[in-house]
């Protein structure tokens, strides 16, 4: 195989994302087998989104009326990472990744403050054993769902972080349209070597609260997730990759609820395809499970009023073509959606002025990018995004997006 | 309890061969660390009717190593020529090449992916680079085809769908849809050609004679060049001490000159006041002179060094007789 800079994106977000060993772009230091070296990426983008008024009758926290522009990071912040690496040492290999998230904007004020989001700190352990991960990175469930779609390295939706006043710098990619957000969480994780074609992984997670209208709080047992995949290639030279990734966690009221409710399990399941066939690239995934939440996983949504888990689902179909001038024109078409089903408790607040359950999120997303050089990219984004709720209302909104990255 | 026992057994056996780690694996690889590898395989990359090599044959680690070592490599637009492999490299693949090719079928070849520290490589991306081959013994030729060579070897590519292939018997065309790797081309040496595989050159493919006298030669010859550069460089260093030495003890002569000069001016212009210092000068005449003798020998060796030309030998040994 002749590894190409043109692959550069697909190995800088494994390195920033899927922790392996560090990935080194440039290298600015090192000897006696030990190296220093960096890599990241500034991006930006203009946005423009076009949205319907608020619905009635519904719970309004899942979309915004809005219309508007901006000039933010996509999906990702910008990236200043540091790799450090060990010598090779008795059949060990040690690595180490320190990354800086930094956001170009947050809130549309002047004098808005900035965002400094440290995702990545780990080590790794290499051997033919396997590898161990010891540190912050992104959690193993839903991770792949994440890393093989395609607005990770765009813009996806914009909705109501628009004008967000927190640390939102970034848009939110597909987060909550097919997947939910895994995010990088401390973890110890185990990964075996290659096995004819599968991996296994196995990381216990530093545990979260299990929160939405009411929050189990206390934890007394790490997360457990886990992924099993396979690649190999078929054919002439067509790649195929699998994955199926799982995640349980307990958490316990405290002091229980009224009804007696005293504890929480949220469990999730996933699995996924990336078939690469000459230009083509067609992938899937889903995810199903309970108090898993909306957008973002367990501490938001995941439970109702009355402590009990929600059921969430979801998919992304994906399809992308890339032309044979070298990779630098890749055009790609998505649709993803995250279905969530009503509680008992969320049917009252149909009546009340909680208003009715969110139903449905979903977006089709185009996507255009152009490799001016290895370190160059442009990209424009069209996506449609529809909301639906339990009382039969819906919510549109168009968004355009124009970026630009440079990555070493 | 449970995650530190883990890590305890994992880290513990690293050591320990059952897990493969810090010794290499036994089997179905001769050698393995991480994604590098050197086993022994069908063979492949080429027509249904591959003939058989002359397996199993007995090439010993050194003389593989020898053989390795003499393959130098230019690449397209670099001013010099690099060795192909390192050191490091040579000294695991000798020992595991030598033991695949002494177990190989004679429809197996040995293959191999090794990555070191290739100082012409490093600028960008990373400061190791790849070399994966494929090595058989046939008609009494040692074969090395070589797939990639000082490729940047990148950790966390996905190598279950980009494995680190070994060159193939079969000539594959550069896909339009990667970018092609640098060319590069192996430097002329006596016992070493490059094969014509269905009237297509393979510069990739190397065939070696593996007879010990053609590469103790090769390497001798490589042992002198490197002496005789080394030993140019000790003469050169010698020659810049020798200079330098040289212009300390003209700067120390003029000084002195200079002083007598000045004394002989003194006493010429008062004889008779001081005596007793006219005495001086007509003692220190012989070491003065002796000086001046000295001097004078010194720009002799100078100009027979060719460090100064005879002008400036000229114009030196006139200054140092109008000094007398």
């Amino acid at each position: 195989m002749r590894f190409t800079k043109i692959s550069v994106l697909a190995v800088l977000a494994a390195g920033m994302f899927f922790a392996s060993n560090a990935s080194a772009a440039i290298v600015i230091g090192g000897a006696d087998g030990w190296s220093f070296s960096t890599d990241g990426m500034i991006n930006l983008f203009g946005t423009y989104q076009n949205a319907d008024d608020l619905p009635t009758g519904v719970n309004t926290n899942y979309a915004t009326d809005e219309d508007g522009f901006r000039l933010k990071n996509g999906f990702l912040p910008n990236i200043l990472a540091f790799n450090i690496k060990a010598p090779t040492m008795n059949g060990l290999d040690l690595g180490a990744r320190i990354g800086f998230y930094p956001s170009a904007a947050t809130a549309n004020q002047k004098n808005a403050g900035s965002a400094l989001d440290m995702r990545e700190i780990f080590f790794t352990v290499d051997g033919n054993f396997g590898q161990l991960m010891i540190g912050k990175g992104l959690s193993l469930f839903l991770g792949q769902n994440l890393l093989t779609e395609q607005t990770l390295m765009g813009a996806g939706q914009i909705g109501s972080v628009l004008n967000f006043s927190d640390v939102f710098g970034v848009t939110l990619g597909r987060v909550g349209y097919g997947y939910l957000y895994p995010n990088f969480n401390s973890q110890v994780r185990y990964t075996t070597p290659d096995m004819g074609g599968f991996k296994l992984a196995v990381g216990l997670y530093d545990p979260s609260i299990i929160g939405g209208d009411a929050t189990a709080t206390e934890t007394k047992l790490p997360r457990v997730e886990a992924e099993l995949s396979y690649a190999g290639s078929f054919g002439d030279g067509n790649t195929l990759k699998l994955y199926t990734n799982g995640m349980w966690q307990e958490a316990d009221f405290k002091p229980s609820l009224a009804n007696g409710e005293d504890d929480v399990t949220a469990w999730g399941i996933s699995g996924g395809i990336v078939a690469g066939m000459g230009g083509f690239e067609l992938s899937a995934s889903a995810f199903t499970g309970e108090a898993l939440g909306t957008s973002l996983l367990l501490d938001t949504d995941s439970l109702d009023a009355a402590g009990e888990e929600r059921e969430t689902w979801g998919y992304i179909a994906q399809l992308t073509y890339t032309m044979a001038n070298e990779g630098k024109t890749k055009f790609g078409v998505s649709y993803g959606v995250n279905e969530m089903d009503e509680t008992d408790a969320d049917k009252l607040d149909r009546t009340t002025a909680t208003g009715a359950w969110i139903e449905s999120q979903a977006m089709l997303t185009f996507m255009v990018t152009q490799d001016i050089t290895p370190n160059l990219k442009l990209l424009g984004e069209l996506s449609f995004i529809e909301h639906e709720w339990h009382n039969g209302n819906d919510w549109n909104a168009e968004q355009l997006s124009i970026g630009t990255f440079f990555l070493w | 309890m449970v995650l530190i026992t883990l890590i305890a057994l994992l880290l513990a056996g690293c050591g320990n061969p059952l897990l493969g780690g810090g010794k290499s694996e036994s089997s179905p690889n001769i050698w393995k660390h991480r994604d590098q590898f050197v086993r022994v395989e069908a063979q492949g990359g080429g027509d249904s009717k591959i003939p058989m090599n002359d397996h199993p044959a007995n090439l010993s680690p050194d003389l593989i190593q020898n053989m390795f070592g003499s393959v130098d490599v230019q690449f397209e637009g670099q001013g010099d020529s690099v060795p192909m492999f390192t050191h490091n490299e040579l000294e695991i693949l000798g020992n595991a090449i030598s033991a695949g090719l002494s177990t190989a079928k004679p429809q197996e070849d040995v293959t191999f992916a090794i990555a070191g520290i290739h100082r012409d490589f490093i600028s960008f991306a990373t400061d190791r680079a790849t070399i994966t081959g494929r090595v058989f013994l046939k008609d009494g030729m040692l074969n090395l085809i070589i797939g990639d060579l000082h490729v940047p070897y990148v950790d966390n590519v996905e190598r279950r769908l980009y494995p680190l292939e070994p060159g193939s018997r079969q000539y594959v065309a550069p896909s339009p849809r990667m970018k092609a790797p640098r060319a590069w081309k192996v430097i002329p040496e006596a016992g070493l050609s490059t094969k014509t595989s269905n009237g297509i050159e393979r510069p990739d493919w190397l065939v070696m004679n593996p007879d010990p006298k053609l590469w103790q030669t090769a390497l001798a010859e490589r042992k002198e060049a490197k002496e005789t550069a080394r030993d140019a460089f000790r003469e050169a260093s010698q020659v810049r001490e020798t200079s330098t030495q040289l212009e300390a003890e003209q700067l120390k002569l003029r000084t002195e000159l200079q002083e007598m000069k000045q004394t002989i001016q003194e006493l010429q212009q008062a004889p008779a006041a001081a005596p007793a210092a006219v005495k001086a000068p007509a003692t220190q005449a012989p070491e003065v002179m002796t000086k001046i003798e000295e001097r004078l020998q010194t720009l002799q060796r100078l100009k027979s060094k060719g460090l100064i030309t005879d002008q400036e030998f000229q114009a030196k040994r006139q200054e140092i007789l109008d000094g007398i």
